[in-house]
């Protein structure tokens, strides 16, 4: 991808707050890629997805002086941003294909043991996943279920057989879970 | 604030970063972090402890025309910053109300919801939402707001007020000094002096009994949000 450093990427949301379209075309040129792929993964169609990181960059261009780069990951924060984004469509009903249940976690924790970067993200990417491998399977596929395709609380209710306001329970537990596992920092 | 507030605050970040927050309460916590760092903080971490998973996603390119497109809605798009930006102007407002208050912070933990819809109208193509926090989850106010009668009406959901206090309901246009909508008392309708519209960021104080006696907000709003045009 085309990338670019995280201080990079926060000067360019700098820029963009103050209005810079110039800085903003150089955001979208590094940054679309990797958030249409979030959005992707949820959506399940080209279409859609490509009208979701238009709404997604709408949003970072509206949002950018919210963007506070002494707590917040540039890139983070813009996924979020585009996660929302595919999880708007989806509620509105968006038609997505289904993503195969049982397959979900098997594959993100596969991806997760083999990160783009060496190093310091191999060390981080193994310590998230085994946090999550000592998550109960069921708490598991609900997180990733929710992180990685979108799905809500009313969905992973219908899937697991639980009451929807079980599963908020459930996953803020999880979270939390995950959290304290992963050294409660970031 | 109290260690399972705290928690709970924590957690509520979590699933706001997670993706499974009802419509409603995502629109809420969106207002609480522009207008609580606190809060900014813990979706931050979120964001960063999660984000491994998103990378597990990949890179799938865009199209040429995906990026003409969005460029153009940009260019004709007001710049953050520029006036019709509402975030940017709710930031202002509560950097302002915060530059007159020195009592930052210590606003009780609650939350209100306002709710400005046109309720005359069959199907309305908008619905005004506005979200006030102070630091909580639970709604403490709904308004209402009739655009073809030009009146607001606010239902009081868990504030109290003190008994020696009132409540009093203000609205923030960009750039403009608060314009109080008076008093809210237990049953409230009043006229709105200004259209409803995205760039109004509604607040409410605790005033003295009766209301400000200067016309002017004398704290921090207790709760206060943006009003936000939802797409129905």
């Amino acid at each position: 991808m085309a990338g670019g450093t995280q201080a990079e990427l926060a000067a360019l949301l700098g820029d963009v707050a103050r209005g810079d379209r110039r800085a903003f075309a150089l955001l979208f040129e590094r940054t679309a890629a990797k958030l249409k792929a979030s959005v992707y993964r949820i959506l399940r169609s080209e279409a859609a997805a490509e009208d979701a990181v238009q709404d997604a960059y709408l949003r970072i261009w509206r949002r950018a002086a919210d963007f506070d780069a002494a707590i917040a990951s540039p890139i983070a924060w813009m996924t979020t941003i585009a996660r929302h984004a595919a999880i708007d469509m989806v509620r509105r009903g968006a038609e997505r294909v289904s993503a195969a249940g049982d397959a979900i976690d098997a594959e993100v924790i596969e991806r997760l043991a083999d990160p783009a970067g060496g190093g310091e993200q191999r060390a981080t990417s193994d310590q998230i996943r085994s946090c999550l491998e000592r998550l109960e399977a069921d708490r598991r596929g609900m997180v990733l279920l929710a992180y990685c395709y979108g799905w809500s609380r009313e969905e992973l209710a219908g899937r697991y057989g639980r009451p929807a306001a079980t599963v908020k329970t459930i996953l803020r537990r999880s979270l939390i879970a995950l959290k304290e596992c992963l050294g409660g920092g970031r | 604030m109290a260690d399972a507030d705290r928690d709970d605050l924590d957690a509520l970040a979590g699933e706001f970063v997670l993706g499974t927050l009802p419509a409603d309460e995502r629109r809420a916590a969106e207002a609480r972090y522009t207008a609580d760092p606190a809060f900014r903080r813990l979706v931050s971490d979120w964001e960063s402890r999660l984000q491994l998973l998103a990378d597990t996603a990949g890179d799938v390119p865009v199209s040429s025309t995906l990026r003409e497109r969005v460029l153009n809605a940009v260019a004709a798009a007001p710049a953050a910053g520029e006036p019709g930006d509402n975030v940017l102007d709710l930031r202002r407002s509560v950097r302002r109300w915060r530059a007159v208050s020195a009592i930052v912070g210590a606003a009780a933990a609650v939350l209100a919801a306002i709710v400005v819809t046109d309720q005359t109208r069959p199907a309305p193509q908008t619905e005004f939402v506005a979200v006030l926090t102070a630091g909580g989850e639970s709604p403490a106010f709904v308004a209402t707001v009739n655009t073809a009668a030009g009146t607001i009406s606010v239902r009081r959901v868990t504030a109290v007020a003190p008994p020696d206090k009132s409540y009093e309901l203000w609205s923030i246009a960009p750039d403009e000094a608060p314009k109080s909508l008076g008093v809210v008392e237990a049953s409230y309708s009043q006229p709105l002096p200004v259209p409803p519209s995205a760039e109004l960021t509604l607040a409410i104080t605790l005033e003295p009994k009766g209301g400000s006696p200067t016309g002017a907000p004398s704290g921090p709003p207790v709760f206060s949000g943006k009003l936000v045009a939802t797409e129905e």
